[in-house]
C-alpha cells in the first residue's frame, strides 16, 4: 500500500513545478553559444594580428644569411647562428639528460614505490615543484651546475680543478720574429723563454679581425723581457724602460704620465699602443705626447711602475676611440711611407684566414676582405725578396689559406686564432703552432688553451652542459607528471596478467607497461622540451654572455639562447634591430612548431604500431 | 629454475608440458545447453574422468589459512584440500573471499599493499605463503586467468610468446610450435591461424579469453587459477571456455571462481561453498549440489539468497 502511495506522489512530484518557457531556454542557450563563439574569435583575432605583426616585421630580415651569420654590432650583417645552435645544444643536453631522469622517476613512484608517507610526500613536492617559477631553477643551476656550491678545493668556474681534453700552449719567438704558440708539456709548466726580439706588429681592424704584418714597419717591438722598441719606418726606435732618474741621466725630458690600459694582461701592443691611442688614457698626458719630438715620455702602468718611453716624432697621429678607426688611419699611412722610403723590392704575401676574399688596392699595402662581414682575418706578411723580383705593385698577391681558424682560450676568455695546417707548414714555424691571435688576445707572454671536443671541467662553469642542466630542472617536474599519468592509464589489467605469468616487475615495466605509455609518455615530453626552448629565465640568472660570434665547440663552451638573443636584439634602439628580433621569433616560433609536429607524428606512429 | 628450491623437486617430473597433447584432442563432444538449466552435474559430465574413481592426490593445502586486507579479514580458518587434475569450484555470494583465496595461491595479493595472511598454505611440499617462496617460479607454476580478458596490446603469438620468453631463451622455431600447442589446447587455433601476427585486441570477447588461457598455459603451469572467466561473456563464448575448462582438466588442476551455479554444477568435480570469508562447506559437486550437509549451502544453491 506505503510503495503504491508514493508512487503516486512521486507522479505528482515530477509534474509539480512550473513549466519553464522554451523560448527562454533557447534564447539562453543561443546566448551562450554566441559570447563563446565571440570570446573565441577574439582570441584567434589578437593571436593572428600578434603573428602578422611580428611575420611582416621579421620577412625582411629573414634569409639565409641570418641563419648561418653570427651576432654583429653591424645589424646589417647580423645573424642568430650561434643562439640557434646554442639552444640546439643547451636543449639537447637538457632533453638527453631530463628524459631518462624524468621517467625512471615516473617508472619507480608508479610501479615500484609503494604508497607510505613518503612517496606521497615526493609525489605532492613534485606537482609543487612543476609550479616554482624557472628563475628560481635558474639560481639553483647557478649555484649547483656552475659553481657546484663554491666548494673548497674543486676550483673556480675559470679556473675549474678537473680539466679533460685540454692542451696548452706557450708563446716563444720564432726565428723571424713572429710570435708562436707550442704546446706546453703540462698546464703547470713554466712559460717558454722570449728567443728574439724582431719587429712585430699586431693590429685590429674590426673589432673581430687581425692583421699581423711581421718584419713590416711595425708599431711595436718586443726587446729582451722588459724592454720595448717602437719600430718605425726606416729602423726600430728604442723604448726604454728604467727609473726616473735614469732618464734624466740620459738627458730625457719628462714629458708626462701616460696610464695604461685597463687590462692588466701585459700585453706588447696594448701597452705600447694603448697609451698613444686609448681612450682609457688621460688626455693632458695625449696632448703632450703628440706635440713630443725625439724626448722621453714617462708612463705608468697598471702595476704602478714608471716607464720611460723616448717617442721620436710626430709620426703617430693620436687617435681616441675606436681601434677600428686607428687602424684604418695609421696602417695605410705607415705602409705607404714605407714604400715610398725603401727602394727595395719586396713580396708582400697575404693570407687569409676562413671566408672572404682578398681584394688587390691600387698600392699592394691597401688590402680589404670583403664579404658580408667587411673584414676578416687577413694575416700580411712581408719577407725581403731577391732585388731581382720585380715589386708586385699592381700584380695579385699570393694567398695562403693554410691559416685555420680556431677558438681558443686564455684562461680567462676565449679568442680566435690561426693555426698553422700540420699538412702545410709556413717557413720558421713549426707543424700544429698557432700563429696569429685575434684582437687584443694572446700575446708573447700568455699562454693558450686549445679545448677538444670533449672538453670537459669541473666544476662545470656557465657552459652549455651548465645551461643544459638548469633547464632540466625547470622541465622535470613535467616530465615526471606526464609520465606517471602516462604510467596510470596503462589499465592495471595488463600489469595483473603479465605478473601472473611470473612476470618481474622490470620485466612488467619493460615489456608492457613502459611499450603501451610511451606515445603519452613522449608527446608530454616534447612538449616539456618545447617550454625549455622558449625559457630565456633560468639561463638569465646563470649569467651567460649575451654577444657570442661562434656555436659551441664543446659541452663546457659558452653559449646563448633564441629566447636572450631576441631579447637582446629587442631592447636595442633602432628600427633594423626590431626586424632583427622579430626575425629571431620566427625562427623560434618555427623550431617550436617543428618540436610539437615531431611530438605528434611520434605519438601517432607509436600508436598505430601498438593498436595495429 | 625450479631447482633453486628443494622443496619443489617431486613436482618437475609430472609438471605437464605445454603443448604434449595432441591437437584438438582435448575438446571434447560435449552438447550444452548454455540456458537454465537443472543442476545434474553427472549426468551431463559426458567423459569421465578415469581418476574418477582412485583416491585424488592433492594439489593444494590449506590449514588454518586466514588473510586480511589491512583490518579487515577477509578469510577466517580455512582448511581445504584441492585435489590434483580436477575443477574445483568455488561459489559464494560476492565479499564471501573466495577470489581472495584464488588470489593467494598464486600471491597475486601480493600487489596489494596491507594484505597478509596466517596460516599454511602447502603447493606440492612447499608452504607458499613463506617469504622465503619463490614468487615468480610460484607464478609460472600457477597460471591465472582474470575475469575479464586481458590480451597485451600486441600481436597474438606476441601474446602467447611473451610468458614463454619471460622465463627461458626459445629459438624461433621452438616458440612457434610452442605457439601453436598453446593456442591448439586453448582450442582458438582454427580460428587465429592466419593472423598470428595482428592484434590480440582485434579478437572478440571470447577469443581473447581464450587467448588468455593459451597465455596462461603456455608458461607450463601446474594449476591454473580461474576468476570468473566467463562473467564478461556471452553465452556462446561462456560454453566454449566451459568445455574448454573440461579439456584442460586432463592436464592441470584448475580452480575457478564462479557466480553462475549451473556452471559449477556443469564443469566442476569439487565444489567449496565459502560464506563471509569462512568455507562453509566443501565436497564432491555431485553431494553439494544435491544433498548439501549445510543449510546455507542448500539455501545459497537453491537461490534463497546470495
Amino acid at each position: 500500500m506505503s510503495a503504491i502511495g508514493s508512487r503516486d506522489s512521486l507522479l505528482q512530484l515530477t509534474r509539480s513545478g512550473r513549466s519553464r518557457s522554451a523560448r527562454l531556454r533557447e534564447f539562453v542557450n543561443r546566448a551562450f553559444f554566441t559570447s563563446c563563439l565571440l570570446i573565441t574569435s577574439i582570441a584567434i583575432i589578437a593571436l593572428t594580428v600578434l603573428l602578422t605583426t611580428v611575420a611582416v616585421q621579421g620577412w625582411d630580415g629573414l634569409s639565409l644569411e641570418f641563419l648561418t651569420n653570427f651576432s654583429s654590432r653591424n645589424p646589417e650583417a647580423a645573424g642568430i647562428k650561434a643562439a640557434l645552435w646554442g639552444s640546439v645544444w643547451v636543449c639537447g643536453v637538457c632533453g638527453l639528460v631530463a628524459l631518462p631522469i624524468g621517467v625512471g622517476t615516473a617508472i619507480y613512484l608508479e610501479e615500484f614505490a609503494g604508497k607510505n608517507r613518503l612517496t606521497s610526500f615526493v609525489r605532492t613536492n613534485i606537482s609543487n615543484l612543476a609550479g616554482v617559477p624557472s628563475i628560481v631553477y635558474g639560481i639553483i643551476g647557478l649555484t649547483i651546475f656552475a659553481r657546484m656550491f663554491g666548494l673548497p678545493g674543486i676550483g673556480t668556474e675559470t679556473e675549474p680543478g678537473l680539466t679533460v681534453g685540454s692542451t696548452w700552449y706557450d708563446s716563444y719567438y720564432t726565428a723571424d720574429g713572429g710570435v708562436a704558440f707550442r704546446p706546453l708539456e703540462s698546464r703547470g709548466a713554466p712559460a717558454g723563454a722570449i728567443v728574439d726580439g724582431t719587429p712585430l706588429l699586431l693590429v685590429d681592424e674590426v673589432d673581430t679581425s687581425v692583421v699581423q704584418p711581421r718584419q713590416l714597419p711595425a708599431l711595436v717591438v718586443a726587446d729582451g723581457d722588459r724592454g720595448f722598441s717602437v719600430a718605425l719606418e726606416e729602423a726600430a726606435i728604442p723604448i726604454t724602460i728604467g727609473t726616473a732618474e735614469e732618464a734624466r741621466d740620459r738627458g730625457a725630458t719628462l714629458a708626462g704620465f701616460v696610464r695604461m690600459t685597463e687590462s692588466g694582461n701585459p700585453r706588447v701592443w696594448d701597452r705600447t699602443t694603448a697609451y698613444l691611442t686609448d681612450a682609457t688614457l688621460s688626455g693632458a698626458v695625449l696632448d703632450q705626447a703628440t706635440s713630443v719630438e725625439g724626448r722621453w715620455l714617462s708612463c705608468e702602468d697598471l702595476a704602478g711602475e714608471t716607464l720611460f718611453v723616448r717617442v721620436p716624432d710626430d709620426r703617430y697621429r693620436i687617435e681616441s676611440g675606436d681601434r677600428a678607426h686607428r687602424l684604418r688611419t695609421v696602417l695605410p699611412r705607415i705602409t705607404r711611407t714605407q714604400l715610398e722610403a725603401t727602394s727595395t723590392p719586396e713580396r708582400i704575401e697575404v693570407m687569409l684566414g676562413e671566408g672572404g676574399r682578398l681584394v688587390q688596392g691600387e698600392l699592394w699595402n691597401e688590402y680589404r676582405v670583403q664579404g658580408r662581414r667587411p673584414t676578416r682575418y687577413a694575416l700580411v706578411e712581408a719577407k725581403a725578396a731577391p732585388a731581382a723580383d720585380p715589386p708586385p705593385v699592381g700584380g695579385w698577391l699570393p694567398v695562403y689559406p693554410r691559416l685555420r681558424n680556431e677558438f681558443l682560450e686564455t684562461g680567462s676568455r676565449t679568442v680566435r686564432a690561426s693555426v698553422v695546417a700540420d699538412d702545410a707548414p709556413i717557413d720558421g714555424l713549426p707543424p700544429g703552432a698557432i700563429l696569429a691571435s685575434d684582437a687584443g688576445a694572446p700575446l708573447p707572454d700568455q699562454r693558450l688553451e686549445r679545448r677538444s671536443w670533449y672538453y670537459f671541467q669541473f666544476p662545470f662553469g656557465k657552459g652549455v652542459f651548465a645551461g643544459g642542466l638548469t633547464l632540466m630542472l625547470v622541465i622535470l617536474p613535467v616530465v615526471i607528471i606526464a609520465s606517471v599519468e602516462a604510467l596510470r592509464a596503462v589499465p592495471n589489467s595488463l600489469r595483473q596478467a603479465s605478473l601472473a605469468m611470473g612476470a618481474t616487475r622490470w620485466q612488467t615495466v619493460q615489456k608492457v607497461t613502459l611499450p603501451a605509455s610511451i606515445p603519452m609518455i613522449m608527446t608530454g615530453s616534447i612538449l616539456a622540451m618545447s617550454r625549455a626552448i622558449g625559457e630565456a629565465a633560468p639561463i638569465l640568472v646563470l649569467g651567460v654572455a649575451l654577444f657570442i660570434t661562434r656555436t659551441p665547440q664543446n659541452l663546457m663552451d659558452q653559449f646563448t639562447i633564441l629566447p636572450m638573443q631576441i631579447y637582446n636584439w629587442a631592447q636595442r634602439p633602432g628600427e633594423s634591430f626590431q626586424e632583427l628580433a622579430a626575425a629571431g621569433i620566427i625562427v623560434l616560433l618555427v623550431v617550436l612548431l617543428t618540436f610539437n609536429a615531431a611530438a605528434i607524428l611520434i605519438r601517432q606512429r607509436l600508436q598505430s604500431r601498438l593498436e595495429s | 629454475m625450479s631447482t633453486t628450491k628443494g622443496t619443489s623437486a617431486g613436482v618437475t617430473s609430472d609438471r605437464p608440458v605445454p603443448g604434449s597433447t595432441p591437437a584438438g584432442r582435448s575438446v571434447l563432444k560435449v552438447t550444452l545447453d548454455p540456458g537454465p538449466a537443472e543442476p545434474e552435474p553427472t549426468v551431463e559430465d559426458p567423459s569421465p574422468d578415469p581418476m574418477a574413481d582412485q583416491p585424488h592426490e592433492t594439489v593444494i593445502t590449506t590449514k588454518g589459512f586466514s588473510s586480511w586486507y589491512g583490518k579487515f579479514q577477509a578469510l577466517h580458518e580455512l582448511d581445504l584440500e584441492i585435489p590434483k587434475k580436477q575443477v574445483t569450484a568455488l561459489i559464494g555470494p560476492s565479499g564471501c573471499g573466495k577470489s581472495t583465496f584464488l588470489r593467494w595461491i598464486n600471491r597475486m595479493n601480493d600487489t596489494i599493499s596491507g594484505a597478509y595472511s596466517r596460516g599454511e598454505m602447502v603447493l606440492a611440499g612447499e608452504d607458499i605463503t613463506s617469504s622465503q617462496c619463490d614468487v615468480v617460479d610460484l607464478r609460472r607454476r600457477v597460471g591465472m586467468v582474470f575475469q575479464r580478458p586481458n590480451p597485451f596490446p600486441k600481436s597474438i603469438f606476441e601474446n602467447i610468446a611473451y610468458g614463454a620468453r619471460l622465463h627461458r631463451r626459445y629459438d624461433r622455431s621452438d616458440l612457434e610450435e610452442l605457439v601453436e600447442h598453446s593456442l591448439r589446447q586453448a582450442a582458438i587455433w582454427d580460428e587465429v591461424k592466419d593472423r598470428l601476427k595482428d592484434s590480440a585486441l582485434g579478437l572478440s570477447g571470447g577469443q581473447q579469453q581464450r587467448l588468455c588461457i593459451a597465455r596462461a598455459i603456455a608458461v607450463g603451469p601446474e594449476v591454473l587459477l580461474m576468476d570468473e572467466p566467463c562473467s564478461a561473456l556471452d553465452p556462446k563464448s561462456s560454453a566454449a571456455i566451459e568445455e574448454l575448462i573440461r579439456g584442460l582438466k586432463q592436464n592441470y588442476t584448475i580452480v575457478i571462481v564462479t557466480h553462475n551455479m549451473q556452471q559449477a554444477a556443469r564443469i566442476s568435480d569439487r565444489t567449496s561453498f565459502f560464506y563471509e570469508g569462512r568455507l562453509i562447506e566443501s565436497g564432491d559437486t555431485e553431494q553439494i549440489f544435491t544433498t548439501p550437509a549445510k543449510k546455507q549451502t542448500d539455501d545459497y544453491i537453491s537461490g534463497r539468497f546470495g
